[in-house]
């Protein structure tokens, strides 16, 4: 269990990483926490030429505030640091109860979510919420900047529109609009198992309890994160028993989920329209003054 | 692991039929495809590069296509398969069929194909849905292909 030979390069600036990576490109690896690429590399599966270690750039982990009062997380942030962050569940109620979900603490002592972005794993907890949350992700190359809505960056499996000389530097979400509810249900074999079937979502209320605005994104049934369209099907109604066993029966028609060992196509297409019909209930109740 | 799919291709089923028998055209389909060389008898040798995640690959294959059954408005080939590389082994084979339908040919795939190995072991979670999605890439750049040499005639 070595990793085969690589070089090693530990810039301290995003600047110096950037030149390293245009430098050596397709032929190099980009280390953060190293939860899935060190594993890959002791297996020797994965045989980077070199490796651009980003935990000398300190300029890349923070979590601040955008113009409008949402919120801007460094790719080097550590997934723990999210989870210890008194003020999270407060700035963004979704994203403070999705981390915990995240492998095991010790896993999260060291992942960051740049790296989880960036390896776009679909069974990953990050990537959908950022596409529930409608964040984007900013990435940076010798090219420049760009900034990518979440839910164009994942593309398919381990697939995101991340160039081999692009490093992500930050995520973006929307202000968390005080009052909406949200939820993340999940469920795996064993507890910090990737996920069968996640789901991730955030509704909004109006006085009357009338649902104004909702969205969701599904994790682990397909090669990114989907966004279901019958979610919207919420808006309008009072999120009543009926209606939600219909909107989560329409999400689950949506899938086309894979089988594998852990989990048959059937089952978690199954298991999905559970999940959905809790989580949004959840979510109700947490909007309309519930549980929340 | 049972693999099956199927896409509707928007080209006719005609030029579909000539492709099979076109290893450049099928060369430059084939996600990662390197090198296709025909050795006679429906039989290939190809070279692909492939890389998912951190995981990239260069893998030899022995492609052989037979039992053609080729009608008016569909038809039937097999397809069987046996490579390896880097990072590990696979065989497999499968039924291709071809249907004529309004939008143009319904392709449709069914195959039985083991993969072992390194990446069998560590990839199992991910492995068929990353199959299929090749098979889907395969599918979508042979029609691009077609159609742009199709728009160029």
């Amino acid at each position: 269990m070595k990793p085969a030979p690589f070089r090693y390069f530990a810039p301290t600036s995003l600047d110096e990483c950037v030149d390293l990576l245009s430098e050596h490109g397709d032929e190099a690896k980009l280390l953060a926490g190293g939860q899935s690429l060190v594993p890959m590399m002791n297996f020797r599966l994965a045989k980077p030429a070199a490796l651009i270690d980003l935990n000398g750039v300190s300029e890349l982990a923070y979590v601040g505030e955008t113009a409008s009062g949402g919120m801007r997380i460094g790719a080097l942030t550590r997934q723990r640091a999210l989870e210890r962050d008194p003020e999270l569940r407060r700035r963004n109620p979704l994203l403070a109860e999705a981390i915990p979900y995240i492998g095991h603490f010790q896993i999260r002592n060291r992942g960051t979510v740049g790296g989880s972005i960036a390896h776009a794993d679909p069974a990953a907890e990050l990537p959908a919420v950022l596409c529930a949350l409608d964040g984007s992700i900013r990435v940076q190359g010798a090219g420049g900047e760009r900034t990518i809505a979440a839910v164009d960056f994942f593309q398919t499996y381990f697939t995101a529109d991340l160039g081999p000389d692009e490093v992500v530097t930050e995520i973006v979400l929307p202000p968390w609009h005080s009052g909406d509810g949200w939820a993340v249900q999940e469920l795996s074999r064993r507890y910090g198992d990737f996920a069968l079937v996640g789901v991730a979502c955030r509704l909004r209320v109006d006085a009357e309890g009338n649902v104004t605005d909702s969205a969701a994104a599904l994790f682990g049934v397909g090669g990114a994160p989907v966004v279901p369209e019958a979610v919207a099907q919420l808006v309008g109604t009072r999120a009543e028993e009926a209606t939600l066993a219909a909107v989560s029966a329409a999400v689950a028609a949506e899938l086309d989920p894979e089988s594998d060992v852990h989990a048959s196509a059937s089952y978690r297409r199954h298991l999905a329209g559970v999940l959905t019909r809790r989580a949004l209930g959840e979510a109700y109740a947490r909007a309309n003054g519930g549980a929340g | 692991m049972d693999l099956h799919g199927q896409k509707v291709l928007k080209v006719a089923i005609d030029p579909l039929w000539e492709a099979m028998d076109d290893p450049d055209l099928l060369a430059r389909s084939a996600p990662g495809c390197k090198r296709l060389e025909a050795i006679g008898d429906g039989e290939y040798i190809a070279v692909v590069e492939l890389g998912v995640a951190a995981v990239k690959g260069r893998y030899t294959a022995r492609v052989r296509m037979s039992d053609k059954r080729r009608e008016a408005a569909s038809g039937s080939l097999h397809v069987a398969l046996k490579g390896d590389g880097d990072s590990g082994f696979l065989t497999g084979e499968g039924d291709v069929r071809l249907e004529t339908v309004e939008q143009g040919t319904r392709v449709s795939y069914e195959a039985a194909v083991t993969v072992g190995g390194r990446v069998a072991g560590v990839g199992q979670r991910v492995l068929r849905g990353i199959a299929n999605m090749l098979i889907g890439q395969f599918f979508k750049s042979l029609e691009e292909e077609l159609r742009s040499v199709r728009a160029a005639t």
